[in-house]
């Protein structure tokens, strides 16, 4: 199954590395991520596997924020 | 007595003449006067007897006439006195009526004022959230540099390392 990483900007090798290693551990060994740019994230890391998301973006940490302040 | 100078003959005679006047004065003069006199007498107690009971009659007729109107002004009175107690009872129903309609609807504009007011507040409340957002956004996107964006997600990844698949 694709798994995609999501982050606002390029990072550089190390951090690749170390995002493939916790989704490998998290999803299954065989697992390899394919790294995009969307700059609307804003900031963090957006991990996609199939219709599972693991949301670690500042784009989503500003809409609960939103949420609390509508609330 | 013709010694007397009266000549019995002539006496007889007069006494006669006398019996036989007095007989036909009473008969014919007398008796029917007094009839006549008897008759109107009665006829006169007669008007004075009808005139009393006239008199009673039209006195009747005025107590009558008195208890009527009497009996008319209670009856009158009663009937406005009625009137003027159904018409104040009538009136405080109408008053209460309206207060209980006043009531009801300022309960229910209160209900809808204090709605429309929570819509508003929370109305603006999302509006200055996602303003604020906008804000924020706007302004991490011009200061987030590269330095600060590998900090982010070093920080996404050392909270990934703290995510489990269950």
């Amino acid at each position: 199954m694709k798994t995609y990483v999501f982050t606002a900007v390029t990072i550089d090798q190390k951090q690749q590395e170390a995002i493939t290693s916790e989704v490998r551990r998290i999803f299954g060994e065989s697992v390899e991520p394919v790294f995009e740019v969307k700059s609307d994230l804003i900031g963090g890391v957006l991990v996609r596997y199939g219709d599972q998301e693991i949301d670690l973006t500042v784009k989503t940490e500003l809409e609960a924020a939103k949420n609390y302040l509508s609330n | 007595m013709e010694k007397l100078g009266i000549n019995p003959l002539l006496l007889v005679a007069q006494i006669v003449n006398f019996g036989i006047v007095l007989f036909l004065l009473k008969k014919f003069l007398y008796t029917p006067v007094v009839k006549v006199l008897d008759e109107r007498k009665k006829k006169s107690e007669e008007i004075d007897e009808m005139h009393t009971k006239a008199n009673d009659k039209v006195a009747g007729a005025q107590k009558e006439e008195q208890k009527i109107k009497k009996e008319a002004q209670t009856e009158a009175e009663t009937i406005i006195a009625n009137a003027k107690l159904q018409g104040e009872k009538e009136k405080e129903e109408i008053v209460k009526q309206g207060e209980k309609e006043v009531a009801t609807m300022r309960a229910k504009l209160e209900q809808e004022f204090a709605r429309e007011k929570q819509e508003l507040v929370k109305e603006l409340k999302a509006q200055a959230a996602d303003l604020s957002v906008m804000v924020a956004e706007k302004i991490l996107k011009d200061t987030l540099d590269e330095t600060k964006q590998k900090t982010l997600v070093s920080k996404a990844i050392k909270d990934l390392e703290k995510v489990t698949l269950h």
